[in-house]
């Protein structure tokens, strides 16, 4: 029970890796708060972690839109008396295509979403955080970002941008006992990949039998796992970097090649 | 119930410092544990503490050895299989540091010293853990590097070049031994060590700039800070990490204090000899 007595707010929630980590933190004995814009998914995902014994509340949120991530904020901090840890998964799927004929509104929408959504969420819960003595932000970058992807040039702009806001926040906040990572998920056996792999099955089982763990990663057990060790007394030090809950696949970049039907 | 229990872990250089830091968590944590170091006289302050962590005198065992010596070092790993049954973790710890000179009167006997206690030590080890992970179905391994590495910290070309090397050797033996569902790590501390402790007498300006500007605010606790991110990458929530570099550093260097410089001549072993052997 390694979050007990802790509150940790996640952002994108029913997400497939935000809901890993919620049912992982669940599990280590933090309270939640859920935040998510889908509503009906977002009451489903808490009623499923009430029944397993977890405390967990939902509250709705955009975080695209002003103002709706410090409303977010400040409601879950106040309805759970605290605030100890934020786990920010926000990201949208855009188009793939060559970056020359990428829209720039892909760009934009990616960077409200993943970049702006976290920044937002992050600022808002300093004040909480430095009320009791410190906490953790984990903000979630799509591994597109750090592997050497084709066709998706706006969210591996993101996900360096989401590097830096961390790195930069980490160096202020340090301070205050704010700790502030990135986690880099990739090859997780989540809906999204599974559909990729339905219509590329021999491209990713060339993947799989690369990457050094030879195995697809678990959203609950790897991926809440590593989001773990970063929010409880094991990374009590870790502050600033990007860590990698990827099997080792990271060391063979992938190049996810769009099949053409995928061009939209 | 502790996060280690039923492993064996190997930690190399485990009677100051880091090491130290780790063989206690590690105990803390339900863990059996094999550790040595090359003076058995700084095992001795290591006998209460140990005594102190309930039920684990019987679970800890410490041997002698010389990590710069190939046979010495592989029977550390040989008898923590023939002492408690097996190897699941192996903590590559120790390092000689020789003393600080410009590369051009370096001679080669320190990065012989240094190579063969830092990166032949962490590869003599790991191939002899090996078989033993193999049957324990899979393992952990942590080698160390250095900021100091990373940032090319003039007057320590040897330091450098040798944790510069056990981070790509991480790699390969990631990627070479996943399959066996071994995962292996490197990190990078900003801990309050026994190397830093020497430096900090040595170079006090120097050292009061990086804890005035590292943002946590403090060095770090050898078993609270550096053990505890050590503890996460070996237990079970970091089954997914593996072939990376993980900074224990409090965010030391995200702000640079490069007030000073520290100078030639600084000799953490204040000039005991470091002999190397086994190296060619």
């Amino acid at each position: 029970m390694e979050l007990e007595g802790r509150v940790a707010a996640i952002s994108g929630a029913t997400g497939s890796i935000g809901r890993g980590i919620a049912m992982r933190f669940a599990r280590a004995g933090a309270e939640l708060a859920l935040i998510d814009d889908d509503a009906a998914e977002g009451a489903a995902l808490a009623r499923k972690i009430a029944t397993t014994g977890g405390k967990c509340r939902f509250i709705q949120a955009d975080f695209a839109a002003r103002g709706e991530a410090q409303r977010a904020i400040d409601e879950a901090a106040a309805a759970c008396g605290r605030l100890d840890i934020l786990v920010n998964s926000n990201w949208i799927r855009t188009p793939w295509r060559p970056l020359l004929e990428k829209d720039e509104e892909d760009f934009r929408a990616a960077l409200e979403v993943g970049l702006f959504g976290a920044l937002r969420s992050m600022c808002a819960a300093v004040p909480h955080m430095r009320k009791v003595g410190g906490g953790r932000i984990i903000n979630i970058a799509a591994p597109y970002g750090h592997t050497s992807l084709l066709n998706i040039a706006d969210a591996v702009t993101v996900g360096y941008s989401l590097q830096g806001l961390t790195r930069a926040a980490a160096a202020e906040w340090g301070p205050y006992q704010i700790l502030t990572n990135l986690l880099v998920p990739s090859l997780v056996d989540i809906p999204e990949f599974q559909q990729y792999r339905a219509q590329n099955p021999a491209y990713v089982d060339a993947l799989i039998a690369m990457m050094p763990l030879r195995r697809l990663g678990d959203p609950i057990e790897d991926i809440g796992g590593a989001a773990l060790l970063l929010a409880c007394d094991e990374g009590c030090f870790i502050t600033g970097h990007p860590i990698y809950a990827d099997g080792g696949q990271f060391m063979h970049p992938a190049t996810f090649k769009p099949p053409a039907e995928q061009r939209s | 119930m502790g996060r280690l229990d039923g492993k064996i872990a190997v930690v190399t250089g485990g009677t100051q410092g880091i090491g130290q830091g780790v063989v206690l968590r590690f105990l803390k944590e339900g863990a059996r544990v094999v550790y040595c170091s090359r003076h058995p006289k700084n095992n001795e302050s290591m006998v209460p503490l140990i005594a102190a962590i309930p039920g684990a005198v019987e679970r800890a065992h410490y041997l002698r050895a010389d990590v710069g010596d190939k046979g010495q070092i592989q029977n550390v790993v040989h008898a923590a299989a023939r002492h408690f049954g097996g190897v699941d973790i192996l903590i590559n710890n120790a390092q000689g540091i020789a003393p600080l000179r410009p590369i051009e009167t370096k001679p080669d006997e320190d990065y012989a010293m240094t190579m063969a206690t830092g990166l032949y030590h962490s590869l003599w080890t790991a191939q002899a853990a090996l078989p033993y992970m193999k049957q324990r179905g899979g393992g952990r391994i942590i080698n160390c590097s250095s900021h100091w590495a990373l940032q090319g910290m003039a007057y320590a070309s040897d330091y450098a070049v040798t944790k510069a090397a056990n981070e790509a050797l991480t790699r390969t033996m990631a990627n070479e031994w996943g399959q066996f569902n071994i995962l292996v790590n490197c990190f990078v501390p900003a801990g309050d060590s026994y190397a830093y402790r020497q430096y900090k007498v040595q170079n006090p300006a120097v050292c009061a700039a990086i804890e005035r500007n590292i943002p946590l605010r403090h060095m770090g606790d050898c078993e609270v800070d550096i053990a505890g991110g050590i503890l996460g990458l070996v237990s079970d929530h970091g089954r997914f990490i593996t072939g990376q570099t993980i900074y224990i550093d409090g965010g030391c260097w995200l702000v640079n204090p490069a007030e000073v410089e520290h100078q030639a001549g600084t000799d953490i072993h204040a000039g005991r000899s470091q002999t190397a052997t086994g190296v060619h």
